[in-house]
């Protein structure tokens, strides 16, 4: 640190860099690669609420496909931008919104799920968003409910949320359809449930609200409170 | 059986005792809500397919259930008619029926509609349907996809048949992949009740045209 490389070295790198001989190196950064995060517990972790059957093929399976492709449409993306294709970039913003928020939407997930054995389920164990929960629906039951009826309620394919409002310094529930993330109604995300039927019908079949119901068993309270302390 | 090789029993079960039967229970309490109002009393009685093309007519607040579980329930009513044990037998539409020389003159060929069908099918987001619709004014052919329990009826189109691609349809026996499921989808389309719908469409367009005497 401090010590500044000899200028010989200096030269030589920024005639590489203006060559033809290097372009992909120069365009290396813009193109890092999006990864699978890692489930944090084993498949079979969340049994009862979740099957390991599921969490084996959503992880595996589901959230690895947004991941590939949300690293194809980038990496068009960054060609089209090359080339000034404006007709290509845009053409490419769905596949982005889709895979880019499968990603986003997915990792949030798995962090917001955690075994009985950490404490999954165990709302005490967070009392900051305890609190918050009890000052806006009364009871953390109440609360629970009303994100259950909505998220139940969702079309189709989408997540339910519970989310940060900035502006007012508030908690709302929300639902996004298809991986619209969050982002895209203004609040910042802490806990969300996937109610694309792949996220349960292996177990739940058509019943929604028993999956609902089951997954409060394994919420990660404390990384819901991580979330709504850094979204203050 | 041999067509649960290709549809297994479970899924059809739940599909239709479970999906189709919620719809059917959804859609009729909307409809008794209409009736019970003395100003959209009539509206009730249109029947379910008017509903769905005429929507934007009903208060604001039944059009989300009516499109939801009206189309739910159409869309399914239509599906279970377009899949035969029997499909097995008509993989392909007959040669010299007018079907085969619409999609012929529509797509180039049988096998260029259905690459179609299939792209619109796996590049379809979330949960929705494609079809092979028909122009209700002109009978000209189209591969179109619609999100969630949408209906083409809403945009003046006819259905000649539909794929369900809600994960509820094929992810029990073929789990993600969208892929698999279509291929078995075509061994059991029941390709001579899609060719009566659209010669009984053609002949409503055209009563003297040239479809030839449509089967009951």
């Amino acid at each position: 640190p401090g010590a500044s490389p000899p200028f010989s070295a200096l030269l030589i790198i920024v005639m590489l860099s203006r060559s033809r001989v290097l372009p992909a190196l120069r365009g290396f950064a813009t193109r890092a690669k999006h990864t699978l995060p890692d489930l944090p517990y084993e498949v079979n972790a969340l049994e009862p609420a979740i099957s390991a059957e599921i969490m084996q093929i959503h992880h595996s399976k589901h959230h690895n496909t947004y991941v590939t492709n949300l690293n194809a449409a980038l990496e068009k993306y960054a060609d089209a931008e090359a080339k000034g294709d404006m007709a290509a970039m845009i053409a490419l913003q769905g596949a982005i919104k889709f895979n880019g928020g499968g990603h986003v939407n997915h990792s949030i997930f798995w962090s917001n799920l955690a075994p009985k054995t950490c404490d999954g389920g165990d709302v005490t164990k967070a009392p900051g968003i305890k609190a918050a929960i009890e000052a806006q629906w009364g009871s953390v039951d109440t609360f629970q409910s009303t994100f259950s009826a909505t998220t139940a309620a969702v079309q189709g394919s989408g997540w339910g949320w519970l989310g940060y409002d900035k502006a007012s310094g508030s908690l709302k529930i929300a639902t996004c359809a298809n991986q619209d993330p969050l982002s895209t109604t203004g609040l910042v995300p802490l806990l969300g449930v996937d109610v694309w039927e792949h996220a349960y019908y292996l177990q739940y079949k058509n019943v929604r609200p028993d999956y609902l119901k089951a997954i409060w068993g394994v919420i990660n309270w404390r990384n819901v409170e991580e979330r709504f302390v850094a979204a203050k | 059986c041999p067509w649960l090789q290709h549809i297994d029993e479970k899924t059809m079960r739940l599909h239709h005792l479970k999906h189709h039967q919620a719809y059917t229970d959804k859609l009729n309490g909307a409809l008794a809500r209409l009736r019970a109002n003395p100003e959209t009393k009539a509206l009730a009685k249109r029947g379910i397919d008017w509903l769905l093309e005429h929507v934007q007519e009903l208060p604001e607040a039944e059009r989300g259930p009516v499109r939801n579980a009206g189309g739910g329930y159409v869309n399914h009513d239509l599906w279970w008619q377009c899949l035969s044990p029997r499909g097995g037998e008509a993989v392909e539409p007959r040669e010299g029926s007018p079907m085969h020389g619409a999609l012929t003159a529509a797509f180039g060929s049988v096998n260029d509609f259905k690459t179609k069908l299939n792209l619109a099918s796996l590049e379809l987001f979330g949960s929705g349907w494609a079809w092979l619709v028909a122009s209700s004014t002109t009978g000209d052919l189209q591969v179109e996809a619609t999100a969630n329990q949408d209906s083409p009826l809403m945009s003046g189109q006819v259905p000649l048949f539909g794929i369900d691609l809600w994960e509820h349809a094929y992810y029990l026996k073929h789990g993600p992949s969208r892929k698999d499921y279509l291929n078995d989808f075509w061994k059991v389309l029941n390709w001579p009740f899609v060719e009566r719908r659209y010669t009984d469409l053609i002949d409503r367009i055209s009563p003297s045209g040239a479809a030839g005497k449509a089967e009951l």
